[in-house]
């Protein structure tokens, strides 16, 4: 079950408790519109201003030893508000959106300043309190870490639906300019050669299978 | 040396800052909040509390920091392109450093950068807020490069921009190093969009360096503690503990040939 969000002949479903992916040549209009419409919790790219808030939420955070616990923040939270990178100041902004988001939440290209270990931990965080995350990216790599992709070009959309479905639709893909990622490409690759049957979304699964 | 950082404090609970960046090469400053101090301290938006850098021929010290010089010198392009662009037309952001610094035949100069960068004459009549994100750091790019600086300092440039926009960008950044000999710094901690075209990274924490290395980095075991690994490094090299040999490439046919050639070796 998903619920369906329409504005400029745009209509978007997203999938109750499940990630999807936006890559898009507009997304910052894209959210815009679901922010001023749906009033969605957004945590936008960090272009804005948004120091004030950052200081505000690090007090709320420490009182928080559940959030600090299950995303490993403890060395976060030990530095001065001054001290934090871009990096940890995208991290708090995430936290505060997570800490009050209820059931639905946008990111824009805000994932992409974390290390890859920190964005498998919020994700991981997200699925287990079953929250609805709506992931606008310029990154293909965090496509793996959704549940659908949704692709959309000139406010239409072009391709939607499971994220691996999405992904095989490799000549219409790059005919759009977006490439792959590595190990789907490499995995479509090596099938061609017929040296795996299959498309991977992680190199352990795919070396395990090809080397065996 | 290009630049020098000796003994440099920027604050009072933190190790002095120590280290330098050789001239015409791309390095890269990773790590937490050190690695954004460090052009903040170069542009003069941070002031050395002790030490001194050496710049190109100038010291900065406490008391020391020639901003024209520095400027003129530096091209920096910020992390935040309205931070940078004035939304006037394109032409206007473009001519505004060449008329600063009393250059001459600045419509040609113009032309040429635009056209370095990828764009046509036709966007010198657009507003540069207007633009698309790939577009706006384009013209931030042609802005300094037209004042032809001998550092070009480029904070999270990649940001935002999709695979083939940052493949497009990494070429154009390989060829203004050959062709100006210029010396490019690049702030980020996004090692899949840096690790095919660095000379060196150097990490930081907390004003130390935890890293520093070249680009053959990115295959030592103890690297993955501080950086993400690319995937196509990480394919090789977990493919490689299993004694497979494969060679390394930073090109995905490369690595397919390679492929191919130790499964039917395997066969």
């Amino acid at each position: 079950m998903g619920k369906l969000y329409n504005f400029d002949n745009l209509n978007l479903e997203f999938k109750n408790n499940e990630i999807t992916s936006i890559l898009g040549d507009n997304n910052n209009q894209i959210v815009k519109n679901l922010k001023d419409k749906y009033k969605i919790i957004t945590v936008d790219n960090l272009f804005n201003n948004k120091d004030k808030l950052v200081e505000v939420m690090i007090p709320a955070f420490k009182k928080n030893e559940y959030i600090i616990k299950s995303l490993g923040l403890k060395n976060l939270f030990s530095k001065k508000y001054g001290e934090l990178g871009i990096e940890e100041k995208s991290l708090v902004m995430i936290i505060s959106s997570l800490l009050v988001a209820k059931d639905i939440i946008i990111f824009n290209d805000v994932l992409s300043y974390l290390d890859n270990k920190t964005k498998q931990k919020i994700i991981n965080y997200i699925k287990r309190h079953k929250l609805t995350l709506i992931n606008f990216t310029s990154d293909i790599e965090e496509t793996l870490l959704s549940d659908n992709v949704i692709i959309i070009k000139e406010n239409k959309i072009i391709l939607s639906g499971r994220t691996l479905d999405v992904l095989k639709n490799e000549k219409q893909l790059k005919l759009l300019g977006i490439s792959l990622p590595f190990v789907v490409d490499l995995s479509i690759q090596l099938g061609l050669y017929e040296l795996i049957k299959k498309i991977y979304v992680s190199n352990k699964k795919l070396i395990g299978d090809l080397w065996k | 040396m290009e630049i020098e950082f000796k003994n440099v404090v920027t604050s009072k609970n933190l190790p002095k800052l120590n280290f330098s960046i050789s001239r015409n090469e791309i390095t890269v400053l990773s790590g937490d909040k050190t690695k954004e101090i460090i052009p903040n301290l170069l542009m003069g938006f941070d002031s050395v509390m002790a030490g001194e850098i050496i710049y190109l021929n100038k010291k900065i010290t406490k008391e020391t920091f020639d901003f024209k010089y520095i400027q003129f010198e530096t091209g920096y392009v910020f992390l935040n392109p309205s931070d940078f662009l004035t939304n006037k037309m394109v032409k206007q952001e473009i001519l505004f450093g060449l008329n600063f610094y009393n250059f001459n035949k600045i419509n040609e100069r113009m032309n040429y950068y635009l056209n370095v960068v990828g764009l046509d004459n036709s966007y010198l009549n657009k507003k540069s807020l207007e633009l698309n994100l790939n577009n706006q750091k384009k013209v931030m790019l042609a802005s300094v490069l037209a004042i032809e600086p001998k550092v070009l300092l480029l904070n999270c440039i990649e940001h935002g921009l999709n695979k083939k926009e940052q493949k497009d960008l990494k070429k154009l950044l390989l060829k203004i190093k050959k062709e100006n000999n210029i010396t490019i710094i690049i702030i980020s901690n996004n090692t899949n969009f840096y690790f095919d075209i660095v000379d060196r990274v150097i990490v930081f924490k907390e004003n130390k360096i935890i890293l520093d290395g070249d680009s053959s980095v990115f295959y030592k075991k103890e690297t993955d503690k501080y950086l993400d690994i690319p995937p196509i490094i990480d394919f090789i090299s977990m493919s490689n503990s299993k004694k497979i040999k494969l060679a390394k490439t930073n090109d995905i046919n490369e690595l397919m040939k390679d492929i191919y050639r130790k499964a039917n070796e395997k066969c």
